[in-house]
């Protein structure tokens, strides 16, 4: 089932919410994900999850070339697998 | 996207040069989009290698970092911190200039020709197709077969033993996955139970091989090196030993057959040879970038790199660089002087580059007078997709 990247951006602010341990209100879709106080530990997982709930393969470069939850977001709802 | 620095981009892992001309020409201390310092001038390079304001094995403490976090969420990676504990390259004086000198004192033969002539000739003569991979067939077993017979482990386990090793080494690739972490680990965990197995057998039936040598400098020496630590000591001499000349072979033997006019001249005359493989160290080094860490902030161009950034020293472009070579994009093997920085320098300079100049000069040699017109079937080369080791993966050739 296809994702709106709408839905997409709450699986992301929701995982990271939980790595970073801050409600998901507080995260800005528009900031680079240093400053939600991501590493580059904690980003290999959330990559892991998102790629669960997404049932995807993602690059481990993704989080770098998509530095914010909106633009990656947007990334990742191009490249979902199209409607059975 | 418009970044100078695109390490995965499959097009530049093919072929990094024209990434790192362009770093080199508009940001030669660049910071790229993942945090880390990326360095392509050959100067401050060299500089950095020999400045004590930076130290090596920043992968292991990241390495030691995730395993912590990582057993928070109930996955155990600690086998590679393991497997990995006691490489050269990752450790930092004091420690450091005590396991290299237990190598230095342990590994006195360096009469190798005979073992690498030993085993060319039986990889030679299981070649019997007009048209073959010889990655495949050549360049990835030779240095395998002649490690394991100096540290003294038995040859028909090397298919086993590369596997895990190559596998190991992806824990250096500057991006991984969660994943990939855990296949790692269980390549670790295996080559662990490996080199530990055969520990024993030295210990019970010493003999005259580096393993045993090892064993009995770290008692004579007192250096103390753990049981753990001596694996990860073999470990690390087993995967240097071997990896890194493959590629040379690989790599090397693909320039030649590009450029046919230096493939005669070596066949008509072999005492070039040496230079040769200078040149062809030089022109595709198998390790294109080397780690750091800055442990003090450092003014570098017109940048400072703070303290705690981690440094990428791109060998790959320093090699390219005008400033130090004159038409660096073209092969000659006959350059002179030729100061590349394939095994870095400072206090971590390569130990093992003879066994690698050896090796290859014998590899070439060889594969110079056994097939005479080699042709290569470009359709067929395929380079490994990781920048950090630059390595073919496929490469056919047809022989008369």
């Amino acid at each position: 089932m296809k994702l709106t990247q709408l839905q997409i951006e709450k699986i992301l602010k929701e995982e990271i919410a939980v790595e970073v341990k801050r409600p998901v209100s507080e995260l800005d879709s528009q900031v680079h994900f240093a400053s939600h106080g991501l590493d580059s530990l904690n980003c290999i997982y959330v990559l892991y999850q998102v790629e669960k709930k997404l049932e995807i393969e993602l690059n481990p470069s993704v989080f770098w070339d998509y530095p914010t939850i909106f633009s990656l977001a947007e990334h990742l709802h191009q490249i979902q697998a199209p409607n059975e | 996207m418009n970044k100078l620095w695109r390490p995965l981009e499959p097009a530049f892992v093919a072929n990094p040069y024209p990434m790192y001309q362009q770093l080199r020409e508009t940001d030669p201390v660049h910071q790229a989009q993942t945090g880390e310092w990326v360095i392509t001038r050959y100067q401050d390079i060299k500089e950095i290698f020999k400045n004590p304001a930076f130290s090596a094995g920043n992968r292991l403490d990241w390495l030691k970092r995730g395993i912590t976090y990582f057993n928070n969420k109930e996955e155990d990676l600690y086998a590679i911190y393991q497997a990995m504990n006691t490489f050269l390259n990752l450790l930092n004086p004091p420690r450091h200039t005590a396991v290299r000198a237990l190598i230095a004192k342990a590994w006195t033969s360096k009469e190798v020709d005979e073992i690498i002539v030993r085993n060319i000739d039986r990889l030679l003569k299981e070649i019997k197709e007009k048209t073959f991979d010889i990655i495949k067939q050549f360049a990835q077993p030779l240095p395998v077969l002649t490690i394991s017979d100096i540290l003294g482990i038995p040859t028909n386990d090397y298919r086993y033993v590369k596997q895990l090793g190559a596998t190991l080494t992806e824990a250096f690739s500057l991006y991984v996955s969660f994943k990939e972490l855990v296949t790692i680990n269980q390549a670790a965990k295996d080559m662990i139970s490996f080199f530990r197995e055969h520990l024993e057998k030295k210990k019970q039936h010493p003999d005259q091989s580096l393993m045993s040598s090892i064993i009995s400098t770290n008692q004579r020496e007192s250096v103390g090196l753990t049981d753990d630590e001596l694996v990860s000591l073999y470990i690390f001499l087993f995967n240097s030993g071997e990896e890194t000349t493959s590629n040379l072979i690989g790599s090397g033997f693909y320039n030649l057959l590009r450029n046919p006019e230096s493939f005669q001249q070596l066949q008509q005359e072999p005492e070039v040879m040496p230079s040769a493989v200078e040149e062809l160290l030089r022109y595709d080094p198998s390790v294109q970038i080397a780690g750091r860490m800055c442990i003090e902030n450092f003014p570098l161009r017109d940048k400072v790199i703070p303290k705690g950034a981690t440094v990428s020293l791109v060998i790959g472009s320093a090699n390219r660089d005008p400033e130090v070579f004159k038409n660096p994009n073209e092969l000659n093997i006959t350059r002179d002087p030729n100061r590349h920085l394939t095994f870095g320098s400072g206090i971590h300079y390569c130990m093992g580059d003879w066994l690698a100049r050896k090796q290859a000069q014998l590899a070439f040699t060889a594969l110079l007078s056994h097939f005479k017109s080699p042709k290569l079937e470009e359709n067929s080369v395929e380079w490994n997709k990781i920048l950090t080791f630059r390595s073919l993966k496929t490469m056919r050739v047809t022989v008369a």
